[in-house]
């Protein structure tokens, strides 16, 4: 029998101690642990795992090592070197860009055409992408402006 | 901030949970430093809303895709309806459409607990570093969903090294596991999130706020959020604005009104041989040449078999039905039909109101090259040999010279270049 000191609790993102567990954990582990169960035996005969395994590793890579890092370090640039009246527009604008980059890059890669169905991904993606982040690059810019325009009004003497 | 010990356990579980030792505090550098992750958007708040809307998203990718799964390979217990005509063209509109909306979601939810990634010690017990490991399980199938999905979509398959279809559903289950282990971990904390009543986030003053600052009306920042800087509800509002911008402009492969303003969608409804998208072509199926021979039978195989010449079958009652053709990778376009009603076809085959039967393809190999024609689809008045298509003869990469259509039913099983019907 094993008795003594347990680990101590971490922290939240707030920085606070993390709760104690739920009792009712269970009730979400097990169908939880079922269903992993269940998909990892369906798995294993149809994929060789290795492949399956290296995707999802180069999946986690390509997140946690070049994606979020890209994330933090344009973030950490924007509240440092951005005045403060274009921080929340430049911010929005981003969000956007970085979702429709990421969301349409096998698209406008254009690797799936074939030509004989021409009408499968057969919109010009790269124009598309670019309209929709021209629009909302002009918003940005719009509400950038009356920031700024009622920040400068803010400042004069009465 | 002082961590609170938890209290003793006996027996294995205290094993599992006894304090391992803490590496050198020399090494808590960069990233691993206390005071590296300042960003006051980073709550268990924020991290539990935007966790209950990936949940969300991933909760209906999961049930249509199971759903489209079944019906494609239906078990015993399941029945899939003729009727409403356009279910599975909502279900599989919604698989995709949900799917694409969860990208911004997700991404958020990984920004917003990026820093847990850098937590110090990285392992305080043997059971914190299992549940650290388990969440490699989560991201990287809920990531490898998402990612095979959008490959799928864009018909880029060269970097999947495996059978799409089948590693995207097993991999669904245990991304819908992971996602409900992880949440039972997360319950409590979850709850105060939700509650509202988590803790401010612990930040120091930024440096480089309050040169410009900007007017109050649309942001209120929490403490240490820099000067004219989103505040918490405004990243989550973008967050969800942007899910929602990615789900209109997927939409518009299955909503007509919405295909203008398509993004993300693979497919114009409107856009193919006769106004109709295609999916497979003849030539890829290898029936340029067979599709158009004027030998062409059409072989009926049951009680009282037939062969039918493409002109006894254009001499028998036609029907003309509007149907949709609703593909598995979410796209969906209505078309008016016309040919052979399925139900006077079995009749003439001699066969019962239950039997089941498949419908064969000109083609000679593939996975869809036959699909199965049960009860109530096969009897449904909808259900049709299709000999044309919007007045006109069926373009060859329709399935000249005679397609299935039938009503709420996956595209690839309206089998085309239709060559036998087959007593099951």
């Amino acid at each position: 029998m094993t008795t003594g000191r347990t680990a101590a609790t971490g922290l939240t993102l707030s920085g606070a101690p993390e709760p104690a567990p739920s009792p009712y954990r269970w009730a979400w582990y097990l169908p939880g642990l079922v269903a992993v169960g269940w998909g990892v035996y369906g798995l294993l005969p149809s994929v060789q795992p290795l492949q399956w395994g290296l995707f999802v590793v180069l999946g986690i890579a390509a997140h946690d090592l070049l994606l979020a890092p890209i994330a933090v370090g344009v973030g950490w640039l924007l509240s440092r070197i951005v005045p403060a009246v274009l921080r929340a527009p430049l911010q929005v604008g981003l969000i956007g860009t970085g979702v429709a980059f990421v969301a349409s890059l096998a698209y406008v890669l254009g690797r799936g055409t074939s030509e004989d169905v021409p009408s499968a991904v057969p919109f010009n993606y790269a124009g598309r992408v670019g309209m929709a982040l021209a629009l909302l690059w002009v918003a940005m810019a719009g509400w950038a402006g009356f920031r700024w325009a009622a920040g400068a009004n803010a400042d004069q003497p009465e | 901030m002082v961590r609170k010990p938890a209290q003793p356990v006996a027996g294995p579980a205290g094993l599992l949970n006894r304090p391992l030792p803490e590496p050198p505090e020399g090494l808590r550098k960069g990233p691993l430093r206390e005071e590296a992750w300042r960003s006051p958007l980073r709550s268990e708040r924020t991290a539990a809303l935007l966790g209950m809307w990936v949940g969300i998203a991933f909760a209906v990718c999961f049930v249509t895709g199971l759903t489209s799964h079944l019906i494609q390979n239906p078990p015993g217990w399941f029945g899939w309806p003729s009727r409403p005509v356009n279910l599975y063209r909502f279900t599989q509109g919604l698989h995709v459409t949900s799917g694409f909306a969860a990208i911004p979601l997700l991404l958020a939810k990984l920004w917003t607990v990026y820093p847990k990634l850098f937590e110090w010690p990285p392992a305080r017990s043997v059971l914190h570093a299992i549940g650290r490991l388990s969440l490699l399980v989560l991201v990287g199938a809920a990531i490898f969903q998402l990612v095979t999905g959008v490959l799928n979509l864009a018909r880029w398959y060269t970097p999947m090294p495996f059978f799409f279809t089948t590693t995207h559903y097993w991999t669904a289950w245990i991304a819908i596991g992971a996602i409900l282990v992880h949440v039972g971990s997360k319950l409590a904390i979850i709850r105060v999130g939700l509650s509202g009543s988590a803790a401010e986030p612990v930040t120091e003053p930024d440096e480089g706020a309050g040169q410009h600052e900007a007017p109050a009306a649309d942001v209120k920042p929490p403490a240490g959020v820099p000067a004219g800087a989103l505040s918490r509800r405004g990243f989550l509002t973008t967050v969800a604005a942007t899910s929602g911008v990615v789900a209109l402009t997927t939409a518009g492969q299955t909503v007509p009104f919405l295909s203008a303003i398509t993004v993300f969608g693979q497919r114009d409804p409107d856009l193919g041989p006769q106004g109709l998208p295609v999916n497979k072509s003849a030539e890829s199926a290898g029936v340029l040449e067979t599709a158009v021979d004027p030998t062409y039978r059409l072989q009926l195989f049951g009680p009282r078999p037939q062969q039918l010449s493409l002109a006894v079958l254009l001499s028998l009652p036609q029907q003309t039905v509007t149907l949709p053709i609703t593909c598995v990778e979410g796209w969906s376009a209505t078309a008016e039909w016309s040919g052979v009603r399925m139900a006077d076809l079995l009749d003439m085959m001699g066969l019962s109101e239950d039997a089941e039967v498949t419908v064969e393809s000109l083609q000679e190999s593939g996975l869809y090259r036959q699909a199965v024609l049960s009860p109530p689809h096969s009897r449904d008045p909808l259900t049709l040999l299709a000999l044309r298509l919007n007045g006109e003869d069926l373009h060859i990469d329709h399935g000249y010279p005679a397609r299935l259509i039938a009503p709420n039913r996956p595209g690839v099983l309206q089998t085309k270049w239709v060559s036998a019907v087959r007593e099951l």
